[in-house]
């Protein structure tokens, strides 16, 4: 039976798989039929006098306004599927690269694999949220300090697409060495593995044994690695989304009371989770709980999804003697001749189907 | 001696990798080019003025350029006092869980397992979120405030940002221990002392300990990266004025290069510490 067809027979697989994919489906629907519509709210009064702005979740269902009026529950809609697609482009970028060059670092150059070892090395002393926050520092409106009316002036320096590419090409380029070397090692393993060396007796040439014997081992290694750069993405969308650079860049805003503010084009998850946080100090720390819960739940699906694809690895791995050893006589054949059949060794592969 | 030489270049090497980022950091300051001879140029101001610390200075925002040692030491200090207690009581702490987790019976064992490799994912950010909101809350409830959830100058804060930062990492930590553990209560020696009387806790520390070290000393860079990512985070976070929060009001790139050289050497330091001790008590040579 096929890994996935396994995979789909997991109940944890299921429900992160089907946790994600409504998630996207719902805010890609909302995209499409409803082009993204947030409602606002205007500013409230109370006796004449006006109510400050993030109003909570009981007068105004499901989850309350932000600090711009907007209804909080559909800025988290439409923010869903960039904050996906975002992880996804990121990981995948970091991940496929590094695929090609793996292999070729394999086959090619095995003498550079110390090299780039020692300059993945290096990134690792570099806080990675620091570097990306350095590189991508000049995607931020700029503020500049103005002697003359004595405030700061923000202004915006690039447009959404460039922002956007610059973003997604700064998180992604970054990690391609480390993997390059993971891929290369993980290559590595499986070349030391009994039936390569038969079936390179059997003349089986390089192209044979990658697409034969490697693909098949490689495959499920790179879906995992996929999966944990899309977590380790998010995260650091978060971390980033703290130091206000956000995914798409941002604009400068006014909110209700015409205050300027710094707002994430896109809406995505970690711009917002940086935009709200502020709020964790005030009356309303419910806001800034949202995006995190949110983004936690989307992290615990995709490790939902991980944990069973290891799993369903493991069982595959997995070989039951068909008599059980007994261990005494393990430890005694030790002692005797080489050479000599101690027990029937019957080895059948596991029944997953159950 | 080689071993020394084989530990003395890979502190060169993370100082050269460290010192090649920054500079490409240096690329980017204004407005992003893609200029080989700029990027050349800004190694070499990099390490003329390692040659010259009197070169390390930054520029105010008001246009006053200071040299960087009127103010570095005590940042230093302060961040180094939150990262590395936080990494020992990271460790302590994952050592401390699965003693306990090994005492339980084994189906709930690998229940735990789960669990712990579920909850290593979680946001540091959630964390903090949780932590800071309890306290706020309980603050407001009873007007007691246990620690002092954000620093200031002349009030830094130390209990909070430690345990914060320390619980992912823990959590890392203890999965990967547990796991290592589970393993090592297969061997038949783990029978044997059992058969002889020793109690759980000899067996634990005396003997799996010390045949898990090796594999968990390996295992510890991961969790150190995830520390120091964290703690930049934390900084701002908890409003601390350490390290990472001064690179990021003056991002020079010399003065970048620096602070993570040095912020590298105390790490590099424990590291070669506990290679050599693991060395005298197992008798193997750690590459890390």
């Amino acid at each position: 039976m096929s890994l996935v067809k396994r995979l789909f027979r997991k109940k944890l697989f299921v429900v992160g798989f089907m946790f994600i994919s409504l998630l996207f489906l719902t805010s890609m629907g909302y995209y499409l039929f409803f082009d993204d519509y947030i409602p606002k709210v205007p500013l409230q009064f109370e006796n004449g006098r006006p109510l400050h702005a993030p109003y909570s979740g009981a007068d105004f269902p499901p989850l309350g306004t932000d600090n711009f009026g907007r209804n909080v529950a559909f800025v988290l809609l439409v923010g869903a599927k960039y904050t996906i697609l975002a992880g996804v482009a990121i990981a995948f970028l970091r991940v496929v690269p590094a695929i090609a060059i793996g292999i070729a670092l394999h086959y090619f150059a095995p003498f550079l694999q110390r090299i780039l070892k020692n300059i993945a090395d290096a990134v690792n002393y570099f806080p990675i949220t620091l570097f990306a926050y350095l590189l991508l520092l000049w995607i931020e409106p700029s503020t500049t300090w103005n002697p003359s009316t004595g405030s700061f002036e923000t202004e915006e320096r690039i447009g959404i697409w460039p922002a956007l590419l610059a973003y997604i090409s700064v998180l992604s380029f970054v990690f391609i060495p480390a993997n390059s070397v993971l891929i290369a090692n993980e290559i590595k393993t499986v070349y030391r593995k009994e039936f390569i060396a038969s079936s390179m007796t059997l003349g089986a040439g390089k192209w044979r044994i990658l697409t034969k014997h490697i693909k098949p081992y490689l495959t499920p290694q790179i879906f995992l690695m996929g999966m944990r750069e899309f977590i380790q993405t998010l995260i650091l969308m978060a971390h980033l989304g703290v130091f206000l650079v956000f995914i798409g860049g941002s604009v400068v805003t006014k909110d209700l009371f015409d205050f300027k503010q710094i707002i994430s084009v896109s809406n995505e998850w970690g711009g917002i989770l940086g935009m709200w946080w502020s709020f964790l100090y005030t009356t309303y720390p419910w806001l800034a709980a949202y995006p995190l819960i949110l983004l936690t739940l989307l992290i615990v699906a995709v490790k939902f999804m991980m944990l069973s694809i290891e799993n369903v690895l493991a069982e595959e791995d997995q070989v039951v003697p068909e008599k059980e050893i007994n261990l005494h006589e393990v430890n005694l054949a030790d002692s005797r001749p080489a050479f000599q059949l101690l027990y029937p060794t019957k080895i059948k592969e596991v029944k997953n189907d159950s | 001696m080689k071993w020394m030489m084989v530990i003395l270049s890979k502190f060169l090497f993370v100082s050269i990798g460290l010192i090649l980022l920054s500079a490409f950091t240096g690329l980017f300051r204004d407005d992003p080019q893609m200029d080989w001879q700029l990027y050349i140029e800004i190694v070499l101001n990099i390490i003329q003025s390692f040659i010259h610390p009197e070169l390390l200075t930054v520029t105010a925002i008001t246009g006053h350029e200071h040299q960087i040692f009127e103010s570095f030491w005590p940042l230093y200090k302060y961040s180094l006092l939150i990262f590395l207690p936080a990494l020992f009581l990271s460790i302590l702490l994952s050592i401390l869980l699965s003693y306990l987790t090994i005492l339980l019976p084994e189906k709930i064992r690998l229940r735990v397992t789960q669990a712990a490799a579920l909850l290593e994912s979680t946001p540091d950010l959630l964390i903090i979120l949780v932590i800071q909101a309890s306290i706020l809350a309980l603050m407001e409830s009873t007007g007691i405030l246990l620690f002092s959830v954000a620093a200031t100058t002349q009030n830094p804060s130390y209990v909070l940002p430690i345990v914060a930062l320390s619980l992912i990492p823990a959590l890392m930590f203890y999965k990967v221990t547990l796991f290592l553990v589970n393993d090592e209560l297969k061997k038949p020696y783990v029978d044997l002392a059992k058969g002889k009387g020793f109690t759980w806790s000899t067996i634990f520390f005396r003997h799996i300990f010390r045949n898990i070290t090796p594999s968990l000393f390996s295992h510890s860079k991961a969790i150190l990266l995830i520390l120091l990512s964290s703690m930049f985070v934390f900084e701002r976070i908890f409003n601390i004025s350490g390290l990472f929060t001064y690179l990021i009001r003056y991002p020079e790139p010399d003065v970048i290069a620096f602070a993570l050289i040095l912020f590298y050497v105390p790490i590099f330091l424990l590291y070669m510490l506990f290679s050599a001790l693991i060395a005298r008590t197992t008798g193997q040579r750690m590459e890390w």
